[in-house]
């Protein structure tokens, strides 16, 4: 297997405090409501889907968003977009709030701001052909189109020209992937959400659509917010990534610090947890199994969120133990490194990766 | 492999589970779809075969054939034996062939909330399967699904044991699944994509708890799977499948340190891996995997291959051995996928 050593590939991180951030992400809130009752819907309670997160994504760059099903890491790629409305917290894209935008500038703005999904079979319209299917984004948002545009785009993605009068019951999911990301960049948008892109290919395929995505940051000098729960994947695509738990990011750094340096114990538990595609590597290493699943987000528990599956935690003494109970965590920086943060009273490395 | 046709289910010589030139084939309006063609493979008591191709090799249909899942119409079989201790579970009659299945053989399903009766309770279903294999009372078989609850690990069994499936989360249905499959303590244990729905720390502990499993019981376990870091953590033996074929066969290790059939090598190649810090390009296998009903002709890789020739094109390469003792693939080229893996290697 290959194990490039160039160091170079665009400032990566936090490493440009000179330039104002592509996105930036200020405590964003997004919670929803439990309704009860038959005639009268009274609400009984709050799901806390995304509980203040903050991120800065700088252009040109890719930052992960990872944690298991329910940690709220799609609801907060749809609320920055907006295509659910934040409950609270302050968005902007290239120093323009989005939060607080009246329906038509947010329209104009999503010509910046675009996603691509996880299922192209399901976010393909299957009666419309691939022509109509990017046609639309022209008309909706208003943008020219010339005659060459949806053979131009179709280029781009890697597609046939004569694919374009075909529908999408026609196509692989890794052809239809490339339509999704098509229909994505067709208005040359600065920032996309690309929300699990990988996750329902087949391996060989998955490659494709990776290097395509790559290549199109290049090119295009985009901006991606990924989703994604394959950390293979993520440590091959991100410049910076964020483990979110339910609802909370517990800790942020730049790629490599975080898969060789994490602090935080969900971290490590999260990618000790991965197997690596080399059996004797995986007969070295030890994994850390947590135990049962993540808690309601209705009925989080008391200071950290993570405590009741934390290893870490039912090694402490009691009185440390109080800590975790009574007190939220805080992100703090770990191992003097800019911008490795991570929320947990009792923090430290510990490598999990190759051991 | 020995040819022994009838013997008792307690001689060792042959194999746990033995799977013959096995063919399953589906006519559809677009030709027959050879979903499976020409398979062969067995496991051993407390061995972990495992089963690895992408969506459509045909890895799953094998093992539905196994449990006599596969309707026929439309399936039909041309050739092929399923032997469970050199015992030909085909040839027997339907009614034997049903006490095995699901007592001796029991099958893990990927999506445990489509295999559970959502309006039954769980403790009622898993009481249910002991009950159809053995002669034992209501009562027994209630007390048995609860010791088995607490088996897998499910905390609070005695609650479990009355709630319907709706109210398990992903990774406690999966062990109520487990459960279920266990509850008549099977030789064979097909898992069928067993973690693909669940996250990563779930799939570490059912991962954790099946080896848990094995260990306790001996128990033979195939593991169908695309996850080749699964297989690298779990496998003893891997079966490499492409377009409803073994293309390789052999060790974890033969088949992650010396792959010798082009499509292995390039599965391998087309991996992003978490142990890497400074990756370059992903190499992915270029083109689509091809329709069932239209396998190209000769080795049906070929289109899609970076070392193909004309002799891809004569005839579909049979297994061949490239090494070790069981290590064999069904390449022409497998001497320059050598060399291309030790280059690879190298950088």
């Amino acid at each position: 297997m290959s194990q490039g050593t160039e160091p170079q590939q665009g400032g990566v991180g936090v490493a440009e405090p000179n330039h104002r951030p592509m996105l930036e992400v200020d405590n964003l809130v997004k919670h929803f409501p439990i309704r009860s009752g038959v005639f009268i819907k009274r609400t009984v309670g709050e799901v806390k889907a995304v509980d203040g997160v903050s991120l800065n994504v700088h252009k040109g760059q890719t930052v992960a968003l990872v944690g298991e099903s329910g940690c709220g890491k799609s609801t907060t790629a749809r609320a920055i977009l907006r295509l659910l409305e934040p409950t609270a917290g302050k968005v902007s894209l290239d120093g323009v709030e989005i939060t607080g935008m009246g329906k038509d500038q947010l329209r104009k703005a999503r010509r910046e701001m675009q996603i691509v999904f996880q299922d192209p079979y399901a976010s393909l319209n299957p009666r419309m052909t691939i022509r109509q299917i990017l046609a639309e984004k022209y008309h909706l948002l208003g943008a020219e189109m010339t005659k060459s545009t949806i053979s131009e785009l179709l280029d781009t993605v890697g597609l046939a020209e004569e694919y374009a009068d075909r529908y999408p019951h026609e196509f692989s999911g890794g052809q239809r992937q490339r339509i999704g990301i098509a229909r994505a960049i067709a208005l040359n948008p600065k920032f996309i959400v690309l929300d699990e892109p990988v996750s329902a290919l087949d391996v060989s395929i998955q490659a494709q659509i990776v290097n395509l995505l790559e290549d199109l940051q290049d090119e295009l000098g985009l901006t991606y917010l990924f989703i994604a729960h394959d950390l293979s994947v993520v440590r091959h695509i991100a410049d910076r990534v964020a483990v979110m738990y339910l609802g909370g990011v517990v800790e942020i750094a730049d790629r490599d610090d975080l898969f060789d340096r994490p602090h935080h114990p969900y971290t490590q538990a999260l990618i000790s947890a991965v197997p690596i595609p080399d059996p004797r590597l995986e007969r070295r290493r030890e994994r850390i199994v947590l135990r049962g699943d993540v808690p309601n987000p209705a009925n989080p528990p008391s200071g950290c969120r993570f405590r009741t599956r934390c290893w870490k935690f039912e090694q402490l003494s009691e009185s440390d133990a109080r800590r975790c109970v009574e007190e939220p965590p805080p992100l703090l920086q770990m191992g003097g490194r800019p911008g490795h943060e991570a929320a947990c009273h009792y923090a430290s490395l510990r490598e999990v990766v190759r051991s | 492999m020995s040819s022994a046709a009838e013997i008792d289910l307690e001689g060792p010589p042959s194999p746990l589970l033995e799977v013959r030139d096995l063919r399953v084939h589906f006519k559809t309006d677009y030709g027959v779809v050879k979903a499976v063609d020409g398979v062969s493979w067995h496991v051993d008591e407390g061995e972990t075969l495992a089963i690895v191709g992408e969506s459509g090799s045909g890895k799953s249909v094998s093992a539905m054939t196994i449990l006599g899942l596969v309707p026929s119409p439309p399936a039909t079989f041309p050739t092929g034996d399923i032997m469970l201790r050199g015992r030909s579970l085909l040839k027997m009659p339907e009614k034997q062939q049903r006490k095995l299945r699901g007592s001796q053989i029991a099958m893990i399903f990927q999506d445990p909330l489509t295999a559970l009766n959502p309006v039954f309770k769980v403790g009622d279903q898993i009481a249910e399967m002991v009950r159809v294999h053995q002669d034992v009372s209501k009562h027994t078989a209630k007390k048995r699904a609860l010791d088995l609850l607490g088996e897998v690990g499910i905390p609070n069994p005695a609650v479990r044991l009355n709630q319907y499936p709706h109210e398990f989360s992903g990774g406690m249905r999966q062990r109520a699944m487990i459960a279920m499959a266990l509850a008549n303590d099977p030789h064979v244990l097909l898992a069928d994509e067993p973690t693909t729905a669940l996250d990563v720390t779930v799939q570490a502990q059912i991962m954790a708890l099946l080896e848990k499993l094995q260990e306790d019981r001996n128990t033979a376990i195939v593991l169908i799977t695309h996850d080749l870091g699964v297989v690298a953590s779990h496998a003893d033996r891997i079966n490499v499948m492409y377009a409803g074929k073994i293309v390789e066969t052999g060790t974890a290790d033969e088949i992650f340190y010396e792959p010798r059939h082009a499509y292995t090598f390039g599965l391998l190649s087309s991996l992003p891996r978490m142990d890497q810090s400074h990756q370059e390009r992903l190499v992915p296998i270029k083109g689509l995997p091809p329709s069932l009903a239209a396998v190209p002709r000769g080795c049906p890789f070929h289109p899609r291959c970076d070392f193909a020739t004309d002799l891809c094109l004569q005839e579909v390469p049979e297994l061949r051995s490239v090494g070790g003792n069981g290590h064999r693939a069904a390449c022409v080229h497998s001497d320059r996928v050598a060399m291309a893996h030790e280059e690879r290697a190298v950088l």
